[in-house]
C-alpha cells in the first residue's frame, strides 16, 4: 500500500534529479529547501500511528526545528549570498548537468540494489528510506565534487546531510533531544560560516568559482619547473 | 585502552593549549607588525581559541556516540576561522578547505554512528563493520590519514603558528580517540577487518607523508606531513595493540609506548611548529631555501630547530625512538620491514631540510625577534623530558 510517507520519500528522489540537473541556484536552493522540510516532517510520517498512539513532545519540536533551519533558515541564508554576491548560475559545470543527471539516474538503481542485499526490512520504517537516503548522500557528493560554484558546494553539503538524516528517522535511530539539537546546531553554525566565507573569497579572489582556490598543494612538487608561480607568504 | 588515552588527552589537551595561549600573547602583536593588520580582532581570536579548547575537552568527554560528533564538529566549526586569522588569499582557501574536507569526512562519521547504533540493535556483524569503514574514513579524515589528509598541510602552512601547534598536537589526538573509542565496542568476528583497514590506512599515511617530504620546499609543510605520519603511526601501532592477546607478557609495555607516542609528538610538534611560526615572522617566508645559516644568524632558534627536528624523527634520546622500536618489534614483517624504509626516507628529508637551514652562510639577515619568542618551544621539550623522568622514576 502507497502511504504518505513514501510519496514523500519518492519526490525525494525526483527532488534530487532536479538537483543534478539544475543550473539556476535560486532554483537549487527551493529544491534544498523543499528536501529540508521534508526531512523535518519525516519522523512523523513514519510514526506508526495506529498501534503506538500519540508520540511524545520532543519529536513534535525535533520536527520543528529540523523543518524551520533547514527548510526555512538556511535556504534563507543562502538566497541572501547568492543576491549579494551577484552569481545567478553555475556556467561550466565540471559534470555536464545531463550526465550528472544520468548519474543520479544510475544511483538511484544501484542505490535500491544495494538495500535489497542489505535484509533491512525488518527494523526499517519504510522499505523506501535507505535506497533514498543512500541516492541522496551520493547526490549531494556529487553536487560537491562536479560544481565549481561555492554556494553550489554548501548546497551539496546539505543535500548529503538530508541524506543521512532520511537514513535515520528511516531505521527509527532517535538520539534523543540534546543530540538532534546539537546536530542541527553544528549544521547551521557551519552553512553560517561557510556563508560568510564565500563573501570574502567574493571579496578576495572577486569570484567563487572554487577552482580559482588551488595555490595551496603540493602538485607543483611533481611538476618543478612550475615552482615559480608559487609565492611564498 | 579507551580511559587510558582519555586520562592522557585530558592532561595534554590543557597543558598544549597554555603553552599556546600564552605564546599568542608574544606572538600575535609581532606577527601584526610584519605581516600587516589585515587580520580578525584579537578578542575574537582568543574566544575562539578558548572554544576551540573547550570543543576538544567535550569531545573527550561526551557521555555518547552521537553528543561526540556533535562536539568533534564544533571543533572545525570554531577553529577554521582561527587559520584564516590573517585575511589573505592563502589562509581564505586553506579555510575553505579544511571547512568542506572535514565537514564532509564527518558527515560519513555521523552515518558510520547511526550504523553502529543500527548494529547495536541488531547485533549484525556486518552493520558493524560498515559502520567502522564510515567512522574510519570520517574521524581518519579529521586524524589526517592518507588519502583523507589533503586539508592537512593547507591549514597546518597558512594558520598561525600557535593554531597550527594546537591543530596538529591536540586535535588530531581527538579525531583519533574518536575512532579508539568505536574499535572498542566492536564485537570480536569484526577484529580482524577493523585492525586490517587501520594498518592500511597507517601504512598509507606513512608513505604518502614520506613521498611529499622528500622534496618539500615550505618548512611549515615538511611539518604538517610530519603529522600525518605521526598519525599513521600511532593507528597503526593502535591497530597492533588490538591484535596482542590480553595475556602477552609484553602487552603492559606496548600499551604505555602507545600513549608515550602521542604524548610526545604533541609536545615535540608544538615546540617545533613555535620555532617554525619564529622563523616565519623573522625572514618572512615559509621556504626552506631562503632560511640559510640560522647557526650565525639566529643561535639559539638554531639549536632548537635541530634538536625538535632530530627528536621528532626518533634520535635515541628522544622518547620517539623506544615507542618506534616497540613498535616495530611488535609488527608482522611486511609491516615492519614498510614502516622502516619510510622511517628512513622521512629522517632524511627532514634532516637535509634541517641542515640546509642551519649550517652555511646565511642568505639573508633575519629581523630580530622579541625575546619571548623563543621560550615557548624551549618550555614544550623541557616539559618534554620532566614528563619522561616523571614517568620513569615515579
Amino acid at each position: 500500500m502507497l502511504t504518505f510517507s513514501e510519496i514523500i520519500l519518492a519526490l525525494f528522489l525526483l527532488a534530487n534529479l532536479a538537483l543534478a540537473g539544475s543550473g539556476r541556484l535560486t532554483h537549487a536552493i527551493r529544491l534544498v529547501a523543499a528536501q529540508g522540510i521534508a526531512v523535518g516532517a519525516l519522523p512523523l510520517l513514519l510514526w506508526d500511528w495506529q498501534s503506538a498512539g500519540i508520540p511524545e513532545c520532543r519529536l513534535f519540536i525535533i520536527a520543528a526545528v529540523n523543518a524551520l533551519v533547514k527548510g526555512v533558515a538556511m535556504p534563507m541564508l543562502l538566497g541572501y549570498a547568492v543576491r549579494k554576491i551577484n552569481t545567478k548560475r553555475e556556467l561550466e559545470p565540471i559534470i555536464s548537468f545531463t550526465l550528472s543527471r544520468l548519474i543520479v539516474f544510475a544511483m538511484i538503481i544501484g542505490s535500491f540494489a544495494i538495500a535489497a542485499r542489505l535484509h533491512i526490512h525488518e527494523t526499517v520504517a519504510s522499505e523506501l528510506a535507505v535506497p533514498v537516503a543512500f541516492t541522496t548522500m551520493g547526490t549531494g557528493l556529487l553536487l560537491i565534487a562536479a560544481r565549481k560554484k561555492a554556494v553550489t558546494q554548501v548546497l551539496g553539503f546539505l543535500v548529503l546531510e538530508n541524506g543521512i538524516s532520511v537514513f535515520g528517522s528511516g531505521l527509527l535511530i532517535e538520539h534523543g533531544i540534546i543530540v538532534e539539537l546539537g546536530i542541527l546546531l553544528d549544521i547551521f553554525a557551519l552553512a553560517f560560516i561557510l556563508g560568510i566565507t564565500i563573501f570574502q573569497i567574493k571579496r578576495t579572489f572577486s569570484s567563487t568559482d572554487t577552482d580559482k582556490l588551488n595555490n595551496l598543494g603540493d602538485t607543483h612538487l611533481m611538476h618543478p619547473q612550475r615552482h615559480h608561480h608559487r609565492t611564498h607568504a | 585502552m579507551e580511559t587510558n588515552l582519555k586520562h592522557l588527552l585530558l592532561v595534554l589537551t590543557p597543558v598544549l593549549f597554555l603553552l599556546n595561549l600564552v605564546h599568542s600573547f608574544f606572538y600575535l602583536p609581532h606577527s601584526d607588525r610584519t605581516e600587516g593588520s589585515h587580520h580578525i580582532p584579537h578578542w575574537l581570536y582568543y574566544t575562539l581559541m578558548t572554544a576551540f579548547f573547550g570543543a576538544m575537552m567535550f569531545a573527550l568527554t561526551a557521555s555518547s556516540l552521537p553528543l561526540m560528533w556533535v562536539a568533534v564538529e564544533l571543533t572545525t566549526l570554531v577553529s577554521a576561522p582561527l587559520i584564516a586569522y590573517r585575511r589573505e588569499k592563502g589562509s581564505l582557501e586553506a579555510m575553505w578547505k579544511y571547512l568542506l574536507i572535514c565537514s564532509i569526512g564527518i558527515s560519513l562519521a555521523l552515518f558510520g554512528t547511526m550504523l553502529v547504533l543500527h548494529a547495536e540493535t541488531t547485533r549484525s556483524v556486518r552493520w558493524y563493520m560498515a559502520g567502522f569503514a564510515f567512522i574510519l574514513a570520517g574521524y581518519g579524515t579529521k586524524t589526517g590519514l592518507a588519502p583523507f589528509h589533503s586539508w592537512l598541510p593547507d591549514a597546518h602552512s597558512e594558520a598561525p603558528s600557535p593554531v597550527s601547534a594546537l591543530l596538529s598536537g591536540a586535535l588530531l589526538n581527538c579525531s583519533l580517540f574518536a575512532i579508539v573509542r568505536f574499535r572498542e565496542i566492536m564485537p570480536p568476528e569484526a577484529n580482524h577487518f577493523c585492525d586490517t583497514a587501520m594498518i592500511a590506512l597507517g601504512l598509507l599515511s606513512v608513505a604518502t607523508a614520506a613521498v611529499f617530504m622528500v622534496r618539500q620546499t615550505d618548512f611549515k609543510r615538511l611539518l604538517a606531513y610530519s603529522s600525518v605520519e605521526h598519525m599513521g603511526l600511532a593507528i597503526i601501532f593502535y591497530a597492533i595493540l588490538c591484535m596482542t592477546p590480553a595475556n602477552v607478557p609484553h602487552m603492559e609495555f606496548l600499551a604505555i609506548a602507545f600513549l608515550v607516542h602521542i604524548a610526545s609528538h604533541s609536545l615535540i610538534k608544538t615546540a617545533l611548529f613555535a620555532i617554525a611560526g619564529n622563523l616565519l615572522l623573522a625572514f618572512r617566508t615559509r621556504a626552506i631555501s631562503v632560511v640559510h645559516g640560522l647557526q650565525v644568524s639566529m643561535k639559539g632558534h638554531s639549536w632548537l630547530w635541530l634538536a625538535g627536528i632530530l627528536l621528532i624523527c626518533g634520535m635515541p634520546p628522544s622518547p620517539l625512538f623506544f615507542t618506534e622500536y616497540a613498535l616495530v618489534m611488535a609488527a608482522s614483517l611486511p609491516v615492519a620491514s614498510g614502516l622502516l624504509i619510510f622511517l628512513f626516507i622521512v629522517f632524511a628529508a627532514m634532516m637535509k631540510a634541517a641542515l640546509s637551514m642551519t649550517m652555511g652562510k646565511p642568505l639573508a639577515m633575519p629581523e630580530k625577534l622579541p625575546k619571548a619568542l623563543g621560550a615557548m618551544p624551549a618550555c614544550a621539550i623541557t616539559l618534554l623530558f620532566t614528563a619522561i623522568i616523571m614517568m620513569l622514576f615515579a
